[in-house]
């Protein structure tokens, strides 16, 4: 039971300090106003259509000769991973010679609500390694996988085991029904097939609201508070925007991709019954024999580590490796703690294969 | 499950403890205002009759007990109103003759130097503070005494009730209690219209509510019947949204119901939660601290709320009834625009198909021109045409949906859902001059790897991973 001690002196204090940092606030956030996140030099040099393959300029001397692919959820842009030069994995992994490269979903129109999860995996995620294969003349890639990128990863490497070299997952749900899911939990009473008829794409603004209310008090309210409180500090305040930016910068769901994702993984649990089909194939997890790394976050809400954990129970690769991370979803990217042991932890761990 | 958010309002703050604090704070602000602005400005809060306070509670009183026959003293009450605050503002702007002549601006403009602990002699920001912090301490040596909160609880309800009473007989917990055991809208407004019988609605009491949920049941007959059933099915819809809607508010309502008691009980007021127990030995050194552990406690019971039955039912049927209300709309607006000669969602629908088709194909072929240059072209060509003819077979279908008349509802549009899988999905292994490279490159990185990576005993699926390790080495 906490025990409070308050004195008046100590609350005067504290009051004046928050009201004097209050008022300084506007100031404070002047100079944040238009940053957004992105911090590392690349150039597109693949497209499919609106989806583009982009490659990473190197910052030093190659120490792996297969190149990384980067593969991000479809929810919100993939800046997340490189928001700006002291919290960027992908910059600490171009830092210590690693070749990477990104597909970037761009922003799903309504034109794209046809787009399914076929699509992603069997003609984009396909494409891009199709082409890196040809480019670099090799047979298989390493692919990198990014929460929701990393189901859709799990799903191509098991397909095509022969293209994927080693395959690493960051906070990637497999298991979704495990017990404090909460995201899992309240949508399986949802109508997927009525949501999707009647809104076409799913909208970035209705995802946003959801991620939102998992956690309303911590994410709508004391976050804020936390800025007021930090505001001071010019670097503070930067990270916080370029954050703020990547957050609600959502673009939308495209509509049958969406379906199929929720309904087979989400409602279904597919994935690790086999039963997930895509493009008319099974994924059966068995068919997975790359090495894998294994990242999730010890306090992550949105992906609880016990659903990304059961991968290794699932998949057929017989050098499977864990790395439980100390923090939440986002953290694991963008927090100091996370920037000095996640990207080392891959870049060693790869080199080793 | 409670759905009564001025419940759980009146329970914070008309306990007896609610009433000594805000007693508590009225005196600190009026003695804050008297410091800051002149002994004046306290007059604010007085009882007096010419009181600012006490013209707008009865000016509020008068405003729902009198209804329409109120508007005819209304300006005789603003003009008291203005009056009242006249030799208040004269005080507080140092000369200022009348209400016209203190603007809100300067009242905000002076309250914020205070609070923002600007160092005006004038203002004394400082001593604000200061009294601020022993409000706060007298309220958590209430908190810290502990009395019993359900004696609270109803002595509050009590005296909210009798406060409410005055204000013109309206008997509000009364409503709110019929709303929270109603099942929608529909009670929600009756009740609504009976309580305000004596108010400036009062006119408009005869309006049946029900009209909406009356108008589904009986057969629509005549011209206009599709478009009456249409409109019939957007009001139906829209109740079912807004019951779902009144379930959701529910959840929250219990969500701060949980989150009040458990903040409570944790600050060691009556039961303590079992879960945590002799757990947490914080202490608790400011305001941040305890609005901190106050998310805590809030989070928590939320997460319990949204993890039951209860909530997935609710959050689904608040998702599908929104999807089948835009459904029904879209259906209706469909009408209108297609009357209109206008594009609507189907027709559009029907191009973004046929166009999706066109692209997957040209994608497609695209690829396999691209990796797999040294195919013989005899073939390339045969395969392109037969690709060419599957294309022109499902733009006559694209056709076909774009032209059929919208009829109610959007979802007969099933080939515009899934789409065909592509046929020249044809990916040939690489050429045999490339093959044998890249078995020579795998063969090359196949031994390196195997050099480089640890070895473990076979068919061991797990392995540790050292941190401590990688740090050190980083």
């Amino acid at each position: 039971m906490p025990k409070i001690s308050l004195t008046p002196e100590a609350l005067q204090k504290e009051m004046h300090a928050f009201s004097e940092k209050l008022r300084n606030a506007n100031k404070n956030f002047e100079h944040a106003a238009n940053l957004t996140p992105g911090c590392s030099e690349r150039e597109r040099v693949f497209s499919i259509g609106n989806v583009g393959l982009y490659h990473y300029k190197p910052l030093a001397k190659n120490t792996n000769t297969t190149p990384l692919l980067l593969v991000y959820a479809l929810v919100n842009r993939a800046e997340m991973a490189d928001l700006q030069k002291d919290r960027s994995l992908i910059r600490s992994l171009l830092e210590q010679g690693l070749d990477i490269y990104l597909i970037d979903w761009d922003y799903p129109t309504g034109a794209d609500r046809l787009r399914s999860l076929d699509d992603y995996i069997n003609r984009y995620i396909a494409g891009c390694v199709d082409h890196l294969r040809v480019s670099h003349d090799i047979d298989a890639v390493n692919l990198l996988g990014i929460c929701q990128g990393g189901t859709m990863s799990c799903c191509y490497s098991a397909l095509n085991p022969d293209k994927v070299r080693n395959l690493i997952t960051t906070v990637t749900p497999i298991d979704f029904h495990t017990r404090n899911d909460m995201l899992s939990h309240i949508f399986r009473q949802v109508d997927v097939d009525a949501l999707i008829d009647s809104d076409g794409n799913l909208s970035g603004d209705l995802l946003n609201l959801i991620f939102l209310s998992l956690k309303p008090f911590r994410l709508a309210q004391q976050k804020y508070v936390e800025l007021i409180n930090g505001s001071d500090d010019p670097a503070t305040v930067e990270m916080f925007m370029r954050m703020e930016h990547w957050i609600f910068d959502s673009p939308s769901l495209a509509g049958q991709a969406f379906r199929d994702f929720a309904q087979q993984f989400y409602q279904g649990n597919k994935l690790i019954s086999g039963d997930v089909e895509v493009g008319g194939k099974k994924v059966n997890l068995q068919d997975l024999t790359s090495p894998v790394l294994n990242i999730f976050g010890r306090d992550d809400h949105l992906v609880p580590p016990a659903a990304s954990k059961a991968l290794g129970q699932y998949i057929g690769s017989n050098d499977y490796t864990e790395l439980e991370f100390p923090g939440g979803h986002i953290g694991i990217y963008v927090s100091g703690r996370a920037h000095k042991l996640v990207p080392p932890s891959i870049v060693q761990w790869l080199n080793a294969r | 499950m409670s759905n009564d958010p001025f419940g759980q309002f009146s329970k914070i703050f008309t306990t007896e403890f609610g009433k000594a604090a805000m007693s508590a704070w009225q005196e600190t602000l009026a003695k804050s205002f008297a410091q800051s602005f002149g002994e004046t400005s306290a007059n604010i809060f007085s009882s007096d009759a010419q009181s600012p306070m006490y013209i707008w509670q009865e000016m509020l009183k008068k405003s729902i007990s009198q209804g329409p026959a109120q508007y005819a003293g209304q300006q005789a009450a603003q003009e008291s109103w203005q009056s009242a605050w006249a030799p208040i503002i004269q005080g507080m702007t140092g000369g200022a003759k009348s209400a016209s002549e203190g603007t809100p601006f300067d009242f905000f403009q002076q309250f914020m130097r205070q609070f923002s602990g600007a160092q005006t002699a004038d203002f004394g920001g400082g001593a604000a503070y200061l009294q601020f912090g022993q409000f706060i301490q007298k309220y958590l040596d209430l908190l810290a005494t502990g009395t019993d909160p359900s004696k609270l609880a109803e002595q509050m309800s009590s005296a909210f009730q009798n406060s409410l009473g005055e204000l013109g007989n309206v008997d509000l917990m009364a409503w709110m209690s019929k709303v929270a055991q109603s099942n929608g809208p529909e009670e929600f407004l009756k009740t609504a219209g009976e309580i305000l019988k004596n108010s400036p609605f009062a006119q408009s009491s005869s309006f049946d509510f029900s009209v909406f949920s009356k108008a589904g049941s009986s057969a629509a007959v005549g011209p206009g019947r599709e478009w009456q059933k249409a409109m019939v099915d957007v009001a139906k819809a829209h109740e079912r949204s807004r019951n779902a809607q009144v379930k959701m508010c529910g959840h929250t309502n219990e969500t701060f119901k949980g989150a009040s008691e458990k903040f409570w009980r944790e600050l060691g007021h009556g039961h303590r939660d079992g879960d945590r127990e002799g757990q947490d030995e914080r202490e608790l050194t400011s305001l941040r601290e305890i609005y901190d552990y106050w998310v805590d406690c809030a989070e928590h019971a939320y997460h319990d709320i949204v993890m039951t039955d209860d909530y997935a039912r609710d959050f689904g049927e608040m998702i599908n009834s929104q999807s089948a209300l835009k459904k029904k709309v879209t259906a209706l607006l469909n009408r209108f625009l297609e009357m209109l000669n206008i594009p609507n969602r189907r027709e559009i629908d029907a191009v973004i198909g046929q166009l999706s088709a066109i692209t997957l194909r040209l994608d497609t072929m695209e690829q396999n021109i691209a990796f797999d240059r040294e195919t013989d072209n005899a073939t390339m060509i045969d395969a392109l045409r037969k690709e060419l003819a599957r294309l022109r077979s499902e733009m006559s279908v694209s056709r076909e949906i774009a032209v059929t008349p919208a009829v109610d509802n959007v979802e007969e549009l099933p080939s515009v859902k899934t789409r065909q899988p592509c046929v020249l999905k044809t990916e040939k292994p690489p050429s045999r001059a490339r093959s044998k490279k890249k078995k020579e490159t795998k063969a090359t990185t196949n031994t390196k790897a195997q050099a480089q990576a640890p070895k473990k005993p076979k068919g061991d699926k797990r392995a540790e991973f050292d941190i401590t390790k990688i740090t050190s080495s980083s």
